[in-house]
């Protein structure tokens, strides 16, 4: 589970001015839901999963994810997550089983418990072909398979997907989505950042819209559609986020900033 | 212990990567070696080249003492070959190498010779062609010992010996036991080398581990795993400083190893032998521990403070213009100068590998040396881990 607590994120420029990133976002996402993340570029979704990550340090506000607090066990946090992202982020000198042993130390895992699961992962995601290759020969779908293996390697019961199909072809994009849909059915809490409307449709069954830092709207995609008079999840984000011109629909921004 | 994880797999990364071992193992061990003996054996060649020419020597006025004029062409035989000329187109003529030197002589030369007063020679030469360096020196040397056989010639005639002439005679005797030429040779070089490799070994490893990191994307996933940012920086640190010291080492065992296979091609710089004993080597070794430490630091503050391994190089252009002239500068300075600066960054530490080349020991100097090393390789590590604990600069890409 995670509890998300008035998050606010400032950086502080060159010449000290302060940009405020990360407003006040707070929600909940249930143990075994997928919990879309949604927001145009620059709307604050990277900097709230790099403090959900512990990444980044948040200038005010909390999160709990799964009974551990972002700010006073940020180390706990990390056992307790997995992170993917578009880009497999590799070792290119280094094979799968390589990279996987790596962060499977890092994870402080015993040797023989890193073995185990990487034959296990292996084996689930079909890597075995290409194991001890370099992965500066893999393609783009057989590194994002290993990346997938890496985040799953010391079984989190919370993942983290960052436009996790962004660049991938069609093949590629289909592994990661059964891949969430399987951690679904395992029952892991899965918080989902996308800009592909089909994506988040299909798979979300909540889903917050951050705009300029600040959450517009939280809840099911029916409840949403029906709160905005929106057909189409296209037309429910413009209208949560204020840009659906011809609309009376739109969602005012919390903080009253014209679009 | 998360560090040594970090450390294993830089470790492993570095022996994967063509790039970093030619310049941690290969360079080192045996390119500088090459490169030295290539140096060597052309400049002894060209040395042996230029000593064997004939020299082509105007002559001003020599005509006019027909005594020395008598005397020299004899003597000079295939060493050098003289051509009268004016004095107002010698100098010129040496400037643009249609002569090597001149032999000028002044207008009562005739006068002078014969009432056997001194003649004043002049011998020209230009100090910018080696050619003409060498032929000059060669004609003065010639001019020497004849005038002081001249001299001597005239004192037996007068009835007086000879030896009168010549009070003293000296004989060169170099010392055996220290080494030769080459040892010299080593004292100017090494320490420039050793610095240089010692800051410069980690160069590779530091951008791929931290500027590599953010340009591939890997280094949010590892920022995500449960490993402290300080061991994290820790594992990278140490990576760095062991591919520097490594580098370091090798390329001490690359300036020694000559001395120990004889072969032809270091001749020129072997034929005196080498005298380093243990603990010469050992303390070679032992100053670049702290000068790897402080070149992993500043290396590793640079590669966190990149956004890529692009802007990495960059910065490094100056830091490396900088450690060069500083460890050049040993060079060009006597071992046991001033102890002030043995406090001098890079300079120190290669003042003290001279001093241990040529078996000079100064506690006060190793000492200042040894400890404003180490201070400045605590401040560099420092930095280093003050640069990766900052968000704004670690995630900066």
């Amino acid at each position: 589970m995670i509890v998300v607590d008035a998050l606010v994120k400032e950086y502080t420029g060159p010449k000290n001015q302060v940009t405020r990133a990360v407003d006040g976002v707070s929600f909940t996402a249930h143990q075994g839901e997928v919990f879309g993340l949604l927001g145009p570029n620059g709307a604050g979704k990277t900097s709230v999963l790099r403090m959900l990550a512990t990444i980044l340090q948040p200038t005010s506000g909390t999160a709990i994810i799964d009974g551990s607090d972002i700010r006073q066990d940020p180390l706990a946090v990390r056992r307790k997550i997995g992170f993917l992202t578009g880009a497999a982020g590799l070792y290119d000198r280094l094979t799968p089983i390589q990279n996987l042993t790596y962060f499977g130390r890092l994870h402080a895992m015993p040797d023989d418990l890193i073995k185990r699961r990487i034959d296990s992962l292996v084996d689930r995601l079909d890597i075995g072909r290409y194991a001890s290759r370099s992965c500066d020969k893999l393609s783009t779908g057989e590194k994002q398979r290993v990346a997938i293996a890496r985040a799953m390697l010391h079984d989190p019961r919370v993942l983290y997907f960052d436009e996790p199909t962004s660049g991938l072809d069609v093949l590629a994009a289909r592994t990661v989505m059964n891949f969430l849909r399987e951690c679904r059915a395992e029952g892991r809490t899965i918080l989902f950042s996308s800009h592909i409307m089909a994506e988040v449709e299909a798979l979300c069954d909540r889903i917050t819209v951050i705009h300029r830092g600040v959450v517009t709207a939280t809840g099911t995609i029916p409840e949403l559609r029906e709160r905005t008079g929106a057909t189409t999840l296209e037309q429910l984000f413009l209208r949560c986020i204020g840009e659906d011109h011809d609309s009376p629909m739109n969602i005012p921004h919390p903080k009253g900033i014209a679009k | 212990m998360s560090w040594k994880v970090v450390f294993a797999k830089e470790f492993t990364e570095v022996m994967r990567d063509k790039r970093m071992r030619f310049q941690i193992f290969i360079s080192p061990l045996i390119i500088t070696p090459l490169i030295l003996a290539g140096i060597g054996t052309m400049a002894k060649r060209e040395a042996k080249e230029s000593q064997a020419k004939t020299a082509i020597v105007a002559t001003v006025r020599l005509e006019s003492a027909p005594k020395l004029a008598a005397a020299l062409q004899p003597a000079a035989k295939d060493a050098m070959r003289f051509v009268q000329s004016d004095e107002a187109s010698v100098e010129s003529d040496i400037r643009s190498r249609k002569i090597d030197a001149a032999i000028v002589l002044p207008e009562d030369a005739s006068e002078r010779e014969e009432n056997e007063q001194t003649i004043p020679v002049q011998v020209r030469f230009d100090m910018s062609n080696e050619d003409s360096r060498v032929s000059g020196s060669k004609v003065s040397d010639f001019l020497k010992k004849r005038s002081e056989n001249i001299g001597a010639e005239r004192l037996m005639e007068a009835g007086f010996s000879q030896q009168l002439a010549k009070p003293i005679d000296i004989g060169d005797v170099p010392v055996k036991g220290n080494g030769g030429r080459g040892v010299l040779m080593m004292s100017m070089m090494l320490p420039y080398m050793l610095v240089l490799y010692a800051v410069i070994g980690g160069l590779f490893v530091a951008n791929d581990s931290v500027a590599g990191e953010k340009e591939r994307g890997t280094l949010e996933s590892l920022l995500v795993t449960p490993i402290s940012r300080e061991e994290l920086a820790r594992g990278k640190f140490a990576a760095v400083a062991a591919a520097a010291l490594v580098s370091g080492i090798l390329s001490l065992a690359g300036m020694l190893w000559p001395f120990y296979v004889k072969l032809s091609a270091f001749s020129w710089m072997t034929e005196g032998g080498a005298a380093f004993t243990g603990f010469q080597i050992a303390s070679m070794a032992l100053v670049l521990v702290p000068l790897s430490a402080m070149g992993a630091g500043i290396l590793l503050t640079i590669s966190t403070i990149a956004r890529n391994q692009k802007e990495a190089q960059t910065w490094l252009g100056p830091v490396m213009m900088v450690v060069s002239v500083l460890s050049m500068m040993s060079m060009m300075m006597r071992p046991n100068t001033s102890v002030f600066v043995a406090a001098v960054p890079m300079l120190g530490p290669a003042l003290v590998l001279k001093q241990a080349l040529q078996s000079i020991i100064n506690p006060v100097f190793i000492g200042i040396a040894a400890g404003t090393s180490v201070v400045y390789a605590v401040l560099a590590v420092w930095l280093a881990a003050r640069m990766f604990m900052k968000e704004s600069v670690l995630l900066r890409t």
